[in-house]
């Protein structure tokens, strides 16, 4: 049931448009942005609480992608290095005593239009209702179960992307999914109806 | 396997992982532990119930992002400058103009700047220091002071053109730490130049906008220059959160009429409730201090308006009911 594979399912074509970024090939870092920047984005996003925070820190990444290409060795595929970077530059914005702790952008709604408000309503109240269920777990548990859940990685990757073992990522995603049960109990559960990706 | 285990290994697997050896102990305890298949289908109901759809990544970001790459690409495609044996004599010779000019250097250090804003200029006798993109230096008038052995990046040479003079362009990165109280100009002068355009990212912005909220507070109503970006910001933005946290600074402000004017063009204009929401907040507290009918009007306007979400309705109704009239 793993839910995407969009991450590392073609580390050939990943390595060769990594190869282009290396030989300055524009086209070779625009197909990895294209690949890359929404499974990115959704992790730093959730990572941090702030859409705006996240296109910061995922422009970051791949810009870090250009000016440390030679540091790629191969040795990882290329959406671990990626995330890697990812969850290092979360991390340092947590750390941050810079980071604002006001009100998230995406907080902040912006109608696009007639009727769009209403047909979204029960998305984003699950949206708000598990956001509020990621904020609860602590960082290092919410990055262990983003990558697993959201970017769809094997443990093993997702293992390889933090540094850490894969017997702590499994621990971490337990407890996480273990502390999210007991929320929705607690809160008397989720009043949307559950998302399949 | 302990029951713990089990849970880990059975959560493993809904989230995909391959079946290990233990796999035939995993079911043959979950058939005989009635509280390890509760607990398990309760994760699994969990797992799935935490699925959200990938972020939309918005065409502006993509092209800001794509552009940002392309330059460094450009930039990363610069071969490094090394130096060649028929070019010492050159570089030598160019190495004699540019010595000296340390003198020169100092002395622009204390002249007006050229590219800065006009604000940052500060007072009589305070030396100013030029934030330049670009300069243009005469070999023939100036020499270069290079102890500090500064990394020189792009580094590109076009011969003499016949009249002898040969032009060496290249960039070298400086990081700039300006510190400063809150009220010093130069401190206010910067902080408006980020919200304004000198930053290329929503999140640069809403963070100056955050320290002017937080540092500065009612004291940045003596800095015109925050006024002034903090109005053009909430007007203007085509971010709904920076325009939000401009309203929210401009709220904090004593209520002046340019202040009460932005807001009341924000709560008529404004397409994110949010922002409107901030603005009608804005104007009842300039109705109360500056006993003023154009806000008074707005927000009776805004408590009529059909077309308003219910929430801005009922906010602004209530303002005017809190209004000492």
């Amino acid at each position: 049931m793993r839910p995407l594979r969009a991450v590392s399912t073609v580390p050939d074509d990943d390595a060769d448009l990594m190869g282009r970024v290396k030989a300055g090939d524009p086209a070779g870092a625009e197909g990895l942005f294209s690949r890359y920047a929404g499974p990115i984005l959704g992790f730093t996003e959730r990572m941090l609480g702030s859409r705006a925070e996240a296109e910061e820190v995922t422009q970051d990444v791949f810009l870090k992608m250009i000016t440390r290409c030679e540091q790629y060795d191969g040795r990882a595929s290329v959406s671990t290095w990626l995330f890697a970077i990812a969850a290092n530059a979360c991390r340092d914005r947590l750390r941050s005593a810079w980071r604002t702790t006001s009100v998230p952008l995406e907080a902040v709604p912006e109608p696009k239009g007639e009727g769009s408000i209403e047909g979204g309503l029960l998305q984003k109240e699950q949206r708000r209702v598990v956001r509020a269920a990621l904020d609860r777990l602590t960082r290092e548990q919410r990055e262990a179960l983003l990558l697993a859940r959201y970017q769809g990685m094997p443990y093993a990757e997702v293992a390889r992307t933090l540094g850490i073992s894969e017997g702590a990522v499994k621990t971490r995603v337990f407890r996480a999914v273990e502390t999210l049960r007991a929320l929705f109990a607690e809160e008397g559960g989720p009043s949307w109806t559950a998302a399949r990706s | 396997m302990d029951c713990r285990e089990v849970l880990e290994t059975a959560l493993a697997r809904t989230a995909g992982e391959p079946a290990d050896t233990r796999q035939a102990e995993l079911e043959h305890h979950l058939e005989r532990c009635e509280s390890c298949r509760r607990a398990a289908a309760a994760l699994d109901e969990t797992w799935e119930r935490i699925g959200l759809p990938e972020p939309d990544v918005s065409i502006a970001f993509r092209e800001r992002t794509i552009g940002r790459m392309q330059e460094a690409l450009a930039r990363r495609n610069v071969v490094s400058f090394r130096p060649r044996t028929w070019w010492r004599p050159v570089l030598q010779a160019a190495a004699l103009l540019v010595t000296g000019v340390g003198g020169f250097l100092l002395a622009r250090a204390s002249a007006p700047p050229a590219d800065f804003p006009a604000a940052a200029v500060e007072r009589a006798g305070t030396p100013s220091v030029a934030v330049v993109s670009e300069r243009q230096l005469d070999a023939s008038r100036v020499a270069l002071d290079l102890s500090g052995n500064p990394r020189l990046l792009n580094v590109a040479f076009r011969p003499s053109a016949g009249d002898g003079r040969l032009s060496i362009s290249f960039d070298v990165t400086t990081r700039y730490h300006v510190s400063g109280r809150a009220e010093d100009r130069a401190v206010a002068a910067l902080l408006a130049y980020v919200v304004d355009a000198g930053a290329a990212t929503e999140g640069a912005r809403g963070r100056a906008i955050d320290l002017v909220s937080r540092e500065l507070g009612e004291r940045a109503a003596a800095s015109p220059e925050i006024v002034e970006v903090l109005v053009r910001t909430l007007k203007d933005d085509g971010n709904p959160g920076v325009r939000k946290k401009a309203a929210e600074a401009l709220v904090q402000l004593p209520p002046s009429p340019a202040i009460r004017d932005a807001l009341a063009l924000a709560l008529r204009r404004d397409t994110n409730p949010a922002v409107r929401m901030i603005a009608v907040e804005g104007l009842a507290k300039a109705a109360t201090t500056l006993r003023d009918p154009l806000s008074i009007e707005t927000l009776r306007e805004k408590a009529g308006d059909e077309t308003e979400p219910g929430f801005v309705r009922v906010k602004a109704a209530s303002a005017l009911r809190e209004i000492p009239l």
